[in-house]
């Protein structure tokens, strides 16, 4: 026995040594800032990236989008495609592990303020400010406006740019459908081309219930939407009330935007609309794809006729949902009303190069061989606009023609990971693609008139939206807060509360978390 | 060596005489459980804080350089020397050499004390730019004397809790708490043991290959069950995209005082699972009982095969039935019912509303389990004699009366096995709620474990370390339950459940 | 009338009454049960679905199924819920009639060490959390190992192997013992040919686990074509995210789906539902 206590007093104390020694693998790295010189910046190893479906899927020929890249740029990487649904689950996931981080990410805005503050995201302000597209003068005039709202604050406090935007943001306008201002006795001229006034607004819509007998006029995806600006699902109710925290110049300093009366306000309207029929008060339960069926209901009782959702490409895609469910496809897309002032142009996703990509001296090679030649004004260009040849789209002696779907032969690609009509960069002016116009984007003809009148509208009626400010407590506090924000529109928009006892609630539950998060938005403000 | 009752020679490391039987040398006593378990709180001290900031918690606020540790020790070694010490006095006591046992824990201690004020401790303090954290070093008696950014500090309860566990350590040693509850057999050793003479090698030796062949299970045990034990130290940490730093009980403290939505999801779980238990176990009962009444086996069989049947179902497939059923549009049944026979003006979303969740949840459960719940009883039915009936029904007895003094009373117990086998199992409740539930009904559907799966998986930035604190309690809750009911069940039918 | 017959017809009319009116509540309880399975039925060959419940589809149409034979977002998350389900439940009987087997080793130095290290997992469970880091730092995540592995070692299936085997007779493992039969040639000559009903019985119940495994793939699986047919059948019906088709509704196809996931199940169990009550009744019995 003595023999065996012996042994096991070895083996401890061993195991307690090789403990010791494995403890000791924490270094700390203090990085110094190196000028690049960017010419010599040479191609990167294989790398991987993580995108959402925005990028053609799997099931839309995305293997072969992927090695027309491949073969464009020259360069090796791996695209990873998570589920739409979860897809910032799976980035969120994946950034906590240094060995499973992709070196290229698509980020949503308010992600990319996360991970900036967080040191998770190479800065790309030199880069971009030494790179090609930036330099090569095909930009479109609003341009540096929309990569200048994408600088964000990084740990040490400092706004830089840390993601990409080949293309601006879209958002949302309000389409009315003609049928049913005819319905109401309303002449088009009324409404189309005209600044309404929310009352005036509010009087079309009950005319309109009042003549078609119906549940409810509007069908939204939510009272809310889930990202930011939060609010563009029903802007006209909204009008200028903020969901979360901004810096207010009059008084110096940050507000909680969902406390505000302009916010209060809303929410009033909200109750009050859906009291009278005019939205639906099942909004809550309705997600994009639910509420777009509502839209296109062939049932008289679940049909809306007033919707609002993305401008451009979607007015199209409304359209001929409606057409092949058989009704009338006369769609009239409205400017913002009076209070509302001009619609929200959401941020635009970036490409972020993470710091997995910095570490292992891909950073530069990546940008310069992979983000900088998205908008090369050639066929890479292309490639990220429409997609593979001979799969997307198809060019026959200077005639583009969209392909049909793999997964649905019945409609067509007319796009890929970039929208034409967002782009942020012109063609170079001599590239032709088989025989296109010279100099010019080679698809955009080809699309609809519906699309291109829709997106010119909407951005001559468009404000850019501030970027959030985020600070750590922020990020650790923002999803409590967001949830019970959540619960008060819910609440007061279906009648459950009033407007006053769902904000004492509101105070009750996440108040000193929002005094908390304002005081670290304010500290952070006074310091830098 | 020679047997002291018979003179006879032992052979060597003999623990009986092999001629008259008698006991070699001292009997060995009962494991000393109490020592063990005053090394195991010194464990779980090791991981609270020995210093604690005095700083008043404020919702919403991470205060920084909040408690100090082993886990921030900028020389870890001492933690890993003293998690190495308990061990091997551990290991003593189950080896029965409690004595030297006291020198293992009251080394530890010393490990404890002179780690703390020999090496410096680190906090942090906000990240670098490429996302390595930033820390200070601390002396902990400096801080003690002089604090730290206008807070003070004090004692914290790791110290205490390590002291206690040192001192029940060593009462442990010399008293012997299994004899209390051990009832002596009256056997002489030599008939308990069965390996007589056999050395613990030679056993092993032979046993070698069983050895081998548990080898997969010892591994996979280690590696799925055990493992993830240790990770329960996160929970003193703060976990934020990688890097966990310590912040002693912090978490603790925000999620007892501030979290609402942690004590909703508490609630939550309470109300849903023995509600459903009742719900359960009554219905199975009583179909049970009336099942037990059919004479005709085909009939009987036919209806068992059918209410069986939902049990192998996935919650996901049971959930999507009902949701096709009571769908809100075109295709729900159950709506278009209602409101044929004017019951409801509008179409109820069952599942989409909170004020109906929690029917549409317990309806779901019932349709699936009932049936199989039914199986436990419908064996003890059948275990009652026929004899006692047939007397019954002389002396007079009609159906309820029957029903009431022999069927009631010899389902009892198998009532009560049940109801405390699912009550150990009350804290996890999980995947039928995770299935059904959306985020407008959270308010009703969140119980702890999906509260932890959506506030880590579902939220852009969550803190690892919180939820794994969430999770520890629960799984507290649910290690006093088991062994709550485990003792009942002891107490009920003689056996535990574990 | 005598007494007698009095007595005689007071007990004939009680008998009776009873009867029908118990038979009269399992037809409506085995109709609660089945009807909406009839429902999901006739709606998965009906190209239309509609608020009135019917009990034959009014445009028969195979649609639905036809959808995910050719789809391979939705036959490939089918194959993924085969593969696993056969792996695990053969990793999962190994681990249970090893571990099992070892455990009824009464003799073996360190076997109550053993029953007490796998009776603690019982007690007191890692986390959720935890285990995610586990699997994380083993670089399982994303991998079908991830779903396979942690849920074949189940202690609860391994002690019910246990007391199946404790059942066969001490006599035979001694005699063959005297043959010179080695461990391993016990256990695969005569402890497994002897237990082929507690196989059939646990192999099923790990089967069922495994197929029906929605939680694990969840959580540890983050790549779309990794995802079994549970996860996307909860898609498809939960966040109607169901592929659109222009010959039937995306109901049909969800209703499909739905058959298709409890098909293999529906197929087997009236053979098989002696092993499973089988299951179910030693584990209450003795543990």
């Amino acid at each position: 026995m003595k023999k065996t206590i012996k042994k096991i007093t070895a083996v401890g104390l061993t195991l307690t040594s090789v403990m010791g020694l494995v403890a000791c693998g924490n270094t700390k790295t203090e990085e110094q800032k190196e000028t690049v010189d960017w010419a010599s910046v040479e191609k990167p190893e294989k790398f991987t990236i993580m995108v959402d479906n925005t990028v053609m899927t799997a099931e839309e020929y995305g293997a072969e989008f992927d090695a027309e890249l491949k073969n464009l740029t020259g360069l090796d990487f791996e695209i990873t495609r998570p589920d739409h649904s979860s897809y910032y689950d799976a980035v969120a996931n994946s950034m906590l592990d240094k060995n499973s981080m992709p070196d290229v990410v698509l980020l949503s805005s308010d992600y990319l303020a996360l991970y900036s503050s967080q040191g998770l995201l190479w800065d790309m302000t030199d880069a971009w400010e030494a790179s090609a597209t930036k330099n090569s003068g095909r930009l479109i005039a609003d341009a540096e406006k929309i990569m200048s709202a994408n600088y964000c604050r990084g740990v040490d406090g400092e706004k830089a740019l840390y993601g990409f935007t080949p293309a601006r943001g879209n958002g949302c306008c309000t389409y009315i459908k003609k049928a049913w201002l005819d319905a109401a006795g309303i002449a088009v001229s009324e409404v189309e081309k005209k600044t309404l006034t929310f009352s005036q607004y509010y009087d079309i819509l009950k005319k309109m219930k009042a003549a078609k007998g119906v549940d409810y006029v509007i069908s939204a995806p939510g009272f809310y939407s889930k990202e930011a600006p939060y609010t563009n699902y029903l802007p006209e109710f909204y009008q200028d009330a903020e969901w979360t925290f901004y810096y207010d110049s009059a008084k110096g300093e940050f507000v909680d935007g969902f406390s505000q009366k302009a916010m209060k306000d809303a929410l009033g309207r909200i109750q009050t609309a859906v009291a009278d029929g005019i939205i639906n008060k099942e909004s809550n339960t309705k997600t994009t794809s639910t509420a777009r069926n509502d839209f296109y209901s062939t049932d008289p009782k679940t049909e809306s006729g007033v919707f609002t959702y993305w401008a451009g490409q979607w007015a199209e895609t409304l359209r001929t949902n409606l057409v092949s469910k058989g009704l009338d496809d006369k769609l009239i897309p409205i400017y913002p009303i009076k209070e509302l002032g001009s619609y929200a142009e959401r941020l635009a996703p970036s490409w972020c190069i993470t710091s997995h990509a910095s570490e292992t001296g891909k950073a530069e090679g990546i940008f310069k061989y992979f983000i900088d030649t998205m908008l090369d004004g050639g066929d890479i260009q292309t490639a990220w606009e429409y997609g593979a040849k001979g799969y997307h789209y198809d060019v026959v002696d200077g005639k583009f023609t969209f392909l049909p779907k793999k997964s649905d032969a019945k409609s067509k690609y007319t796009k890929n990971h970039i929208d034409p009509m967002l782009v942020l960069a012109n063609y170079k002016s001599d590239y032709s693609k088989n025989g296109t116009e010279t100099g010019a984007d080679p698809g955009k003809k080809s699309l609809a008139e519906t699309i291109t009148s829709c997106s010119e509208m909407f951005f001559t009626h468009s404000k850019l939206c501030e970027p959030a400010e985020m600070t750590e407590e922020v990020g650790k506090l923002i999803g409590d807060i967001n949830t019970q924000r959540r619960i008060v529109v819910d609440k007061v928009a279906k009648g459950e509360l009033t407007v006053d006892k769902a904000y004492e609630e509101y105070n009750s539950v996440v108040g000193s978390k929002v005094e908390a998060a304002l005081k670290s938005l304010n500290e952070q403000y006074a310091s830098k | 060596m020679q047997c002291k009752s018979c003179q006879t020679e032992l052979p060597k490391k003999a623990k009986i005489c092999p001629k008259c039987g008698a006991q070699v040398g001292k009997p060995a006593g009962n494991t000393k459980i109490l020592a063990i378990i005053g090394m195991v709180i010194m464990l779980i001290g090791g991981l609270l804080p020995f210093v604690q900031s005095n700083e008043k918690l404020v919702d919403g606020v991470t205060p920084k350089a909040y408690a100090f540790g082993f886990m921030n020790i900028s020389m870890p070694v001492m933690w890993y020397l003293f998690i190495a010490l308990l061990v091997v006095g551990i290991l003593l006591v189950v080896a029965k050499k409690e004595k030297f046992s006291i020198i293992a824990s009251a080394l530890s201690m010393v490990v404890l004390v002179v780690s703390m004020f020999v090496f410096q401790f680190t906090s942090v303090n906000g990240k670098t730019k490429t996302g390595a954290l930033k820390y200070e070093y601390h002396n902990l008696s400096d801080l003690l004397s002089n604090g730290y950014k206008g807070n003070s500090y004090s004692i914290g309860c790791g110290l205490i809790v390590t002291a206690i566990g040192l001192i029940v350590a060593i009462v442990g040693v010399f008293w012997d708490v299994v004899a209390l509850f051990k009832k002596d057999l009256g056997v002489d050793a030599k008939y308990l043991s069965n390996t007589l003479n056999a050395n613990m090698w030679h056993q092993m030796f032979y046993f070698r290959g069983f050895y081998l062949m548990f080898l997969p299970v010892f591994v996979m045990v280690l590696l799925f069950f055990y493992w993830p034990m240790l990770g329960c130290r996160y929970a003193f940490t703060s976990y934020v995209l990688a890097n966990p730093y310590y912040m002693g009980l912090f978490h603790f403290e925000t999620m007892f005082r501030f979290d609402t939505f942690f004590w909703q999801a508490f609630r939550n779980t309470l109300i849903l699972s023995i509600t459903k238990l009742i719900l359960n176990t009554g219905a199975a009962v009583i179909i049970s009982l009336l099942l037990n009444e059919i004479s005709n086996m085909l009939f009987k069989k036919t209806v068992q095969t059918i209410i069986y049947l939902p049990h192998f179902m996935s919650w996901v497939v049971v959930a999507a039935v009902f949701k096709m059923l009571m769908s809100v549009n075109s295709s729900g049944v159950i709506n278009g019912i209602l409101m044929n026979i004017n019951l409801i003006s509008e179409p109820i979303d069952f599942f989409g509303s909170s004020k109906y969740w929690t029917g549409t949840f317990f309806i779901m459960n019932i349709w699936k389990d009932t049936g199989w719940g039914t199986i436990l009883f419908l064996a003890t039915l059948s275990g009652i004699s026929p004899d006692l009936y047939e007397a019954a029904q002389i002396d007079g007895a009609n159906r309820f009366k029957r029903l009431i003094y022999i069927t009631l009373p010899a389902l009892a117990n198998t009532i009560i096995t049940v109801f405390i086998l699912n009550l150990a199992k009350v804290m996890n409740l999980f995947e039928s709620v995770f299935v059904t539930q959306s985020a407008g009904t959270y308010d009703v559907s969140q119980v702890l474990q999906t509260y932890v799966y959506n506030k880590t998986f579902n939220a852009s930035f969550s803190d690892y370390g919180y939820t794994t604190a969430v999770g520890l309690f629960k799984s507290f809750v649910g290690m006093i339950l088991v062994l709550g009911c485990n003792w009942m069940s002891k107490k009920v039918r003689g056996r535990g459940i574990v | 009338m005598s007494e007698e017959q009095l007595v005689y017809k007071k007990k004939k009319k009680k008998f009776k009454i009873f009867p029908i009116v118990n038979a009269i509540i399992f037809i409506i309880i085995s109709l609660l049960i089945l009807f909406p399975m009839w429902k999901v039925i006739v709606d998965s060959f009906d190209a239309r679905s509609a608020t009135s419940f019917r009990w034959w589809p009014k445009m028969f149409s195979l649609g639905g199924y036809n959808a995910i034979l050719t789809r391979s977002s939705l036959y490939w998350p089918f194959v993924i819920s085969v593969i696993t389900t056969i792996a695990g439940t053969f990793f999962g009987l190994l681990l249970a009639t090893l571990g099992g087997y070892v455990l009824i080793q009464w003799k073996m130095p360190g076997r109550n060490f053993f029953a007490y290290m796998l009776l603690f997992t019982m007690i007191f469970d890692g986390g959720m959390i935890p285990k995610y880091l586990v699997m994380q730092d083993l670089h399982l995540l994303d991998t079908l190992w991830a779903v396979i592995l942690p849920m074949s070692i189940n202690v609860y299936n391994l002690v019910l192997m246990r007391n199946f085997f404790e059942g066969i007779p001490e006599s035979l493992f001694e005699a063959a013992e005297i043959d010179g039969c080695s461990p391993m040639g016990i256990f695969f000559r005569i402890v497994l040919p002897l237990s082929k009903a507690a196989l059939a019985s646990i192999g099923l119940m790990f089967a069922v686990t495994f197929w029906n495994d929605y939680t694990n793939f969840k959580i540890y699986i983050r790549k779309n074509n990794l995802y079994n047919f549970q996860i996307k059948l909860r898609n498809m019906v939960m966040d109607s995210n169901i592929p659109t088709d222009d010959t039937v509704d995306p109901n049909t196809i969800a209703n499909a789906a739905t058959i298709v996931a409890v098909l293999p199940f529906m197929i087997i169990y009236p053979f098989c539902q002696q092993y499973f009550v089988q299951g179910v009744n030693v584990g209450a019995v003795k543990e």
